[in-house]
């Protein structure tokens, strides 16, 4: 688990684009050289507060999780007052996109992005609401027990967690870079997201028919598992908008 | 609080431990919305340049504006859109008095230059000095037959500027505000009709500049030109904010849309309606605005 | 078949090929009414040299004229010519550019200036002798100038100004408005923009203009008959520079004169045949003049052109 977090831990940060359209011919961001200042400054801010929105709620995963893991309360009710937050975040994109295209026209990779913009704020928008479920969870539990089914699959739940907010990080990063590779390391990701959750429904099942007393808690558990695998699935989402940003096609179907 | 950046640094062992649980107390930084969510435009409103009073203009019997109220404000591009003949040129052209040079033309209102509260249009007014004040460019570049240096000279000439070391000196800003240094700094001497047609209408540009004009009047001025040297000219007008006040005239919506700040939609030689850019181009509140901008004519 | 509009290709060929029979019938028919013009002109022209070479010659030039035919010569007449031009053209310019600047750039469009474009482009059609009884009672009599060359070349003047008013409006008015508007724009006057901008480039048409007209005055002889050209005088008018303070003196204005169309038809008029080669040497000299004047016109024309493109 700690190998994989470190490999992509970099963290997810603003990559630092060169600014003035002057430079941007030679540099690496191909989103970037317009003549008109303003749509190189709009579309990046656009960029920008998606990548901010990404590690906001990618840090919701965690300490969601972790406030679940550790049966942290006040932990859990941060997570919870931030989820306005999310929200916010992605009105406000859905709304500087609309008035991105209104305004500046984009056409082409432009358009891509912007559009890719949008959704990507919508899925993240979605994986906010996950965790918040998650987070009511915490919220709920009691004091750990061992015949808790939270301890039960602690460590398949850590995994995932450590596994989607992986996946999260490298969607947005690629989002960031525009980067192709990236976006496939994601897709590659989500196949590992879907045994580990197929594992820890099994082991579940098998510590319910030995003990039927958590039954309320078991199910919640598996809906917290199931968030997660769900929050993969966003993630997988928001590399597939990247791909189509970048190619111009949806990997596996026809082009749009 | 940090902010998002401070949050979102390579800070590798703060994520890690996260990822860990091995956060502090207080748990991750919240990222501060303010400062990653501001608003692009300032929220306070600048305050007018100019503004039209009831203005009405006759062309002999024939009424061409009727009852314009429009505030111009200050550093700000403010476009006006409309179709053929509703009075869009007409009315930029009343700002610098250019109807004058025509026969039998009425002014009725007031076009109000702040701060001294001067009336444009107001018989007492002198269409010369107004025209030292207010500069123009037009929809084709027309350049005199002279020298670049010549051409960005003349308006400071009239000005009874002639000292060779201050011409030189104003020349160059002018070009340089205009972005068209670089491409003409070597040729200042060859006549101006040798330049590009985007290089042109920029050595016109520099030319309204150099007299330093409150007001810069643009009629469609990129009409004639390709993509590439519209858009140069697009983004030079945005910059030339901090300088100007500017109030252009396009048929060509997008560029409206692209390039100012301010949209005022005309109709029949009336003011049909005037807000935010961004407010006109995503919800116009009069049908008429929609059904131009949209393109349902009909 | 029906009516149809529509033709096969050998029907469009066949209808093309008649069509283009008459386009060249037009072409052939121009060129020859030109080339028979030309032809006529380029005739006399030989028939003048032809009758008058035994006159060219050095002591052509520098004769007076005289009763004997092999002594006479232009001396006179053309000194004479030569002033009454440069009278002509110095009043003429300055009046008709004046005039023509006036009516393209300061005059209001109401009917009085109306009036006045009309009787401009009129005046070019009044017959010449109309102006010499003009300045037959004006100029001679009631101004008292006499029968000089000054009266000549104000008569002259008169004569081509309105040449000079109309060929000055038209380079006015071939200088774009869009000039004008940037002119103004930069909050310049009206003389201002006129100063800088429409004159400059209206010199080349206003001087073809002006040299138009002179070639037209070098050869009219009715109104300086009319005012009293003397056809036999052998002596020059005095010498508009001089040796002492103020170098320059205008008696010569006041003096009287000959001119080349006088001496040619005096000599044409005498019984005496020898004086016909005089007459052709003179008449010969006289054309070669005018079409120098004209070739300079349109070398002036083509120089000016071709320094501004709009």
């Amino acid at each position: 688990m700690e190998a994989d977090e470190q490999s992509t831990a970099a963290g997810v940060m603003p990559s630092k684009r060169a600014t003035g359209a002057a430079a941007s011919h030679g540099g690496s961001d191909p989103l970037e050289g317009h003549t008109s200042k303003t749509m190189d400054q709009s579309l990046t801010e656009l960029r920008t507060h998606a990548v901010e929105m990404g590690g906001l709620v990618i840090d919701q995963v965690s300490s969601a999780v972790k406030a679940l893991l550790d049966r942290d309360l006040r932990l859990a009710e941060l997570v919870l007052s931030r989820e306005p937050l999310v929200n916010d975040y992605e009105s406000r994109l859905d709304r500087d996109t609309l008035t991105f295209i209104a305004l500046q026209q984009p056409v082409a990779t432009d358009l891509r992005a912007t559009r890719a913009v949008a959704r990507v704020a919508l899925e993240l928008e979605r994986v906010g609401d996950e965790s918040k479920k998650i987070a009511r969870f915490a919220a709920k539990a009691g004091a750990a027990s061992e015949h808790d089914p939270v301890v039960a699959v602690a460590r398949y739940l850590r995994h995932m967690a450590g596994l989607s907010t992986t996946m999260l990080r490298s969607a947005v990063r690629a989002l960031d870079e525009a980067s192709p590779v990236l976006a496939h390391e994601v897709l590659a990701l989500d196949k590992e997201l879907d045994a580990e959750f197929a594992t820890a429904i099994r082991q579940l099942m098998s510590f319910v028919m030995e003990d039927h007393q958590f039954l309320r808690a078991t199910i919640d558990t598996i809906f917290a598992l199931k968030g997660l695998e769900r929050i993969g699935d966003h993630a997988k989402n928001i590399a597939e908008q990247v791909l189509y940003m970048v190619e111009g096609e949806r990997p596996g179907r026809k082009s749009a | 609080m940090n902010t998002t950046v401070d949050t979102m640094t390579a800070n590798k062992s703060r994520q890690a431990a996260t990822m860990q649980g091995e956060t502090s107390a207080q748990g991750p930084a919240t990222p501060s919305l303010s400062i990653a969510m501001e608003d692009r435009k300032a929220s306070r409103a600048n305050p007018a340049k100019a503004s039209s009073e009831k203005l009405n203009f006759w062309y002999g019997s024939n009424q061409a504006l009727k009852n314009i109220n429009l505030v111009i404000p200050e550093h700000q591009v403010t476009a006006l859109i409309g179709p053929s003949g509703c009075g869009k040129s007409t009315f930029l052209r009343c700002f610098n008095r250019m109807h004058d040079l025509q026969a039998d033309t009425k002014y009725e209102g007031a076009i109000m230059l702040r701060p001294d509260n001067v009336n444009l249009v107001g018989p007492e007014t002198d269409p010369i000095e107004v025209r030292m004040r207010i500069g123009m460019v037009f929809q084709k570049a027309n350049p005199f037959p002279k020298s670049v240096f010549e051409n960005v000279a003349y308006g400071l000439r009239l000005r009874g500027i002639n000292n060779k070391t201050e011409l030189a000196e104003r020349v160059e800003q002018a070009l340089r505000g205009a972005a068209i240094w670089d491409e003409v700094k070597d040729r200042l001497n060859d006549s101006a009709l040798a330049l590009s047609g985007g290089q042109m209408q920029r050595v016109c540009i520099s030319r309204a500049l150099a007299t330093e004009p409150e007001i810069l009047l643009f009629d469609e001025p990129t009409s004639a030109l390709d993509p590439i040297a519209t858009a140069k000219i697009e983004e030079l007008i945005t910059e030339l904010r901090a300088r100007v006040t500017v109030l252009i005239v396009t048929h060509n919506m997008q560029q409206a849309a692209r390039v100012s700040d301010f949209t005022a939609f005309m109709y029949l030689g009336e003011l049909v309606e005037v807000d935010a850019t961004s407010k006109i181009f995503t919800n116009p509140a009069k049908k008429a605005t929609e059904d131009y901008i949209t393109g349902r004519y009909g | 078949m029906a009516a149809t509009t529509h033709l096969t290709l050998e029907e469009i060929r066949k209808g093309l090929s008649w069509r283009k029979q008459i386009d060249k019938l037009f072409i052939a028919i121009g060129l020859a009414l030109l080339f028979g013009c030309l032809g006529i002109l380029a005739i006399l022209f030989f028939d003048l040299v032809r009758d008058g070479s035994s006159r060219f010659g050095w002591d052509f030039f520098t004769s007076f004229p005289s009763r004997k035919a092999e002594n006479a010569g232009i001396l006179s007449a053309a000194v004479g010519t030569m002033l009454i031009m440069l009278v002509t053209a110095l009043l003429a310019l300055p009046v008709g550019v004046a005039a023509a600047i006036y009516l393209e750039e300061y005059a209001p469009k109401n009917w009085f200036t109306g009036i006045i474009e009309i009787n401009v482009t009129n005046l070019a059609g009044v017959p010449s002798i109309i102006y010499g009884l003009l300045a037959l009672g004006l100029f001679v009599y009631q101004f008292n100038f006499g029968q000089s060359v000054l009266t000549a070349g104000l008569t002259l003047a008169l004569l081509i100004l309105p040449i000079v008013i109309v060929a000055t409006r038209e380079s006015l008015r071939s200088v774009p408005k869009a000039i004008r508007e940037a002119a103004y724009g930069l909050g310049a006057t009206r003389w201002e923009v006129t100063k800088d901008h429409v004159l400059p480039y209206s010199t080349g048409g206003i001087l073809t203009g002006l040299i138009l007209g002179l070639s037209r005055a070098i050869g009219e002889t009715a109104p300086i008959i009319t005012i009293g050209a003397l056809s036999f005088i052998a002596f020059l008018p005095p010498s508009p520079v001089t040796g002492e303070f103020p170098f320059l003196n205008f008696e010569w204005l006041r003096s009287e004169f000959t001119a080349m169309p006088i001496q040619m038809f005096n000599w044409v008029s005498r019984p005496d045949q020898a004086f016909q080669a005089n007459a052709a040497a003179a008449g010969a000299i006289l054309l070669g003049m005018t079409l120098a004047m004209n070739a300079v016109a349109i070398w002036i024309r083509y120089r000016f052109r071709k320094k501004i493109s709009w």
